[in-house]
């Protein structure tokens, strides 16, 4: 097949990808891409030209990820990172290739890239779909025009449902509502939630939970510290790595790209960070505070998901010091008694809140590691205060998502999304966490 | 007479929308790869914009369910002809104006209004959820910019005594209106913010509607809407460098060449704040706006018609 002058060009720009992220997938590969030259990720399938499946798809959720792959333009492809492909998917069409299987995260660019030009020389065959190209429900039911609704209006023509009157929520005018959902693979939601939403505008009416999202593996480090002697400065330096993590994606989800992928530069190689980098990493950390400040970064989150008292206490972490809780595991250990350490809180429990407050976190923890570094601290406790919340040997972080259905009735659909940005809405799991 | 005051218009209100949009395309991915810290050569990599361009023809155009197609295809043309009619109106010297309407300002503020129909029906006719609620969004935010603008252009009319385009680039000729009305440039550039949803106001495809209004866009159609909105960027820099900054007017250089220098710096500074400032939330625009920048733009109205009387 000749190769036209169109697809040699397109060769060499930024291969677009779509990554569906399964369970027990802490989106590291995600971060990983973000920063890797010659990828773009893109928020919608349908800008994609590869999907990337990374982390294990529960059957349940293997028909949504068929219809993300068929909403992908042709030539098209999908490659698996971290899990085996799923069999529901795969077995749609055929078996899986040795080609659609990548067995560690550092190959992942790479293969990324290859498969990019394989596609377009024509030396791979774009993938087909999955599903039949045909209306999920056919157009029948009652109403004036056979769509399911009243007049013109409501209903769902073909599977898809048309917006319907009901009364606005502020002030009971008769508005539009659409009903629709959304996740499991939404980039605006962790992985996996699944949600009914009906929307007046841009106001959400109701908030469905149809499935949690995937609980997240804890790193590794947090788990040890339960059981045994762990350097207090590894888990403080992965505490700033995660919360450096959860700001980017909220940065991300304001538009700050440029910001987001600095954030997570500095949070990348936090593992192996010696002594003397810390030092240099609190005044980055610093300036990246002072730069977010002066863009409203913060501002922006002012009076935005608010939780009361009692929402706050149930997710605990940093989100329960957002709103003036002083409880952190860490308070009661002798170790980080001795360190100086005293738990600093913001007040008001808003998106603006817990922004302000993981980066407050963040600073601290850079302090408390260089400090435990230096004097070469080790610690074990019956409780770890973990990025996302408290750890013991019996529990882990719970999932949260239920919470979403009293929270997110009233806001606005981006100040939704901010706000369950600024939540670890899913649950922990200790098993196979990150190394 | 046909080809200077027919063809060469058409010709150059063209080339210069789509050669922009090629520029704004080029200088958008290079800001946003050198903000991200990304490696010199590939961020700066002027063949850049070719690539793309070729991995859009190579994607398969996707079309959702049931579309209304005649206005899906439309939309982006529509688009892309209101930044054509925009950039008609432009002077680029004293002797070469495309179209040296009389009422050119009001045809610009004509543009604004029609570019809101335009926009929602690029997301309605999609028939689907995330380019429908993009488009409800903007047309509920559209009329905040655009009073906005109406009384921003209205100021620098004044001292021209016209809204003629020619007359107020003459009215330029002591002092720019930049420094003249200096309020009026910083609330001109927020309309061109939300005139082509970029940056802080861009609520028509902002990420957390996945991109809303381009959400289910492939290939051939998204690039054509994508030139659309670039090309409305290149009309709105070359308005906003002839009302505040003296369009063809300058020393030594040909005036076409300053005009197309101020026109870029303008598109820089919008590209910066595309890229610096967090896109706003729909709720807060509406208080800023209503609550800040409309009293701004009295304000400087009743600025520029004290100036005009004294």
């Amino acid at each position: 097949m000749a190769v036209s002058l169109w697809q040699r060009l397109a060769a060499r720009a930024s291969v677009p990808v779509f990554v569906a992220s399964g369970k027990d997938e802490p989106d590291e590969i995600q971060d990983m891409l973000w920063q890797t030259g010659r990828i773009k990720l893109v928020f919608t399938p349908r800008h994609a030209s590869l999907l990337v499946v990374t982390g294990q798809i529960p059957v349940e959720q293997s028909q949504s990820l068929a219809i993300i792959h068929d909403q992908l333009p042709h030539p098209r492809a999908t490659l698996w990172c971290g899990g085996q492909p799923c069999f529901e998917f795969i077995a749609a069409k055929r078996a899986p290739s040795p080609q659609t299987l990548v067995a560690s995260a550092e190959d992942l660019p790479q293969r990324i890239k290859e498969t990019q030009k394989q596609l377009l020389s024509g030396k791979r065959q774009s993938e087909p779909d999955l599903n039949p190209d045909r209306p999920p429900a056919p157009w029948q039911g009652k109403g004036d025009h056979g769509q399911g609704g009243e007049g013109m209006m409501g209903g769902k023509p073909y599977g898809r449902p048309m917006a319907m009157m009901e009364a606005d929520l502020r002030d009971g005018l008769m508005l539009d509502a659409l009903e629709f959902s959304v996740g499991p693979f939404y980039h605006g939601l962790p992985a996996g939630l699944m949600a009914s939403v009906s929307l007046q505008g841009d106001v959400i009416l109701k908030w469905q939970v149809e499935s949690p999202p995937f609980p997240t593996a804890l790193p590794s480090v947090f788990v040890r510290a339960l059981h045994q002697d762990t350097p207090l400065a590894d888990l403080e330096i992965w505490r700033v790595r995660v919360h450096l993590q959860r700001l980017a994606r909220m940065m991300a989800l304001d538009g700050l790209d440029c910001a987001a992928v600095r954030t997570l530069r500095l949070a990348g190689p936090l593992p192996c960070i010696t002594q003397a980098g810390l030092g240099a990493l609190q005044k980055q950390v610093g300036s990246l505070e002072k730069h977010l400040r002066k863009r409203g970064f913060f501002a922006l989150g002012a009076g935005i998901g608010e939780l009361d008292a009692q929402q706050a206490n149930l997710m605990g972490g940093y989100v329960g010091r957002a709103c003036g809780m002083q409880e952190d595991a860490r308070s009661t250990s002798k170790p980080y008694q001795a360190l100086g350490f005293t738990v600093s809180c913001q007040d008001k429990g808003d998106v603006q809140s817990r922004r302000l407050q993981l980066f407050a976190e963040v600073h601290q923890a850079i302090a408390l590691a260089a400090k435990a570094g230096r004097e070469e601290v080790m610690l074990t406790h019956e409780e770890i205060e973990t990025p996302v919340g408290r750890l013991t040997k019996r529990q882990a972080p719970k999932d949260h998502s239920e919470m979403l259905q009293s929270l997110l009735p009233g806001m606005e659909w981006r100040e939704a999304l901010m706000t369950l940005a600024s939540l670890p809405v899913a649950g922990a799991t200790r098993e196979g966490g990150w190394q | 007479m046909i080809l200077n005051e027919l063809l060469l218009p058409i010709f150059v209100v063209l080339i210069t929308l789509i050669l922009g949009a090629g520029v704004v395309d080029y200088l958008h991915h290079a800001t946003s790869a050198l903000g991200k810290q990304m490696s010199l050569r590939r961020s700066l990599n002027p063949l850049a914009p070719l690539y793309r361009l070729g991995l859009a023809l190579s994607q398969q155009s996707v079309i959702t369910e049931h579309p209304d197609r005649l206005n899906l295809r439309l939309a982006p043309a529509l688009y892309f002809a209101l930044a054509a009619l925009g950039l008609a109106v432009v002077p680029w010297s004293a002797d070469f104006i495309p179209a040296d309407l009389v009422t050119g300002m009001v045809l610009w503020g004509a543009v604004e209004v029609l570019a809101t129909v335009v926009i929602f029906l690029c997301g309605w006719s999609a028939n689907a959820h995330l380019p429908l609620l993009g488009a409800y969004r903007y047309v509920s935010l559209g009329l905040s910019y655009m009073l906005v603008s109406m009384f921003v252009l209205i100021g620098v009319a004044l001292p021209a005594e016209s809204l003629q385009l020619s007359a107020v680039v003459e009215s330029q000729r002591e002092i720019w209106n930049v420094l003249r009305q200096p309020m009026g440039l910083p609330l001109f550039l927020i309309v061109g913010l939300g005139l082509t949803f970029w940056g802080p106001l861009d609520f028509a495809s902002s990420p957390d509607l996945d991109r809303g209004i381009s959400a289910d866009q492939s290939g051939a159609s998204r690039l054509v809407w994508q030139l659309a909105r670039y090309a409305m960027l290149v009309a709105f820099s070359f308005m906003a460098a002839t009302v505040f900054l003296g369009g063809w007017l300058g020393p030594w250089l040909p005036g076409p060449l300053w005009l197309v220098l101020k026109a870029t710096l303008v598109l820089l500074i919008l590209l910066w704040m595309g890229h610096n400032l967090p896109v706003m939330t729909p709720d807060k625009f509406i208080s800023v706006a209503w609550v800040l920048l409309l009293p701004l733009s009295f304000v400087d109205l009743i600025w520029a018609g004290a100036l005009a009387l004294w």
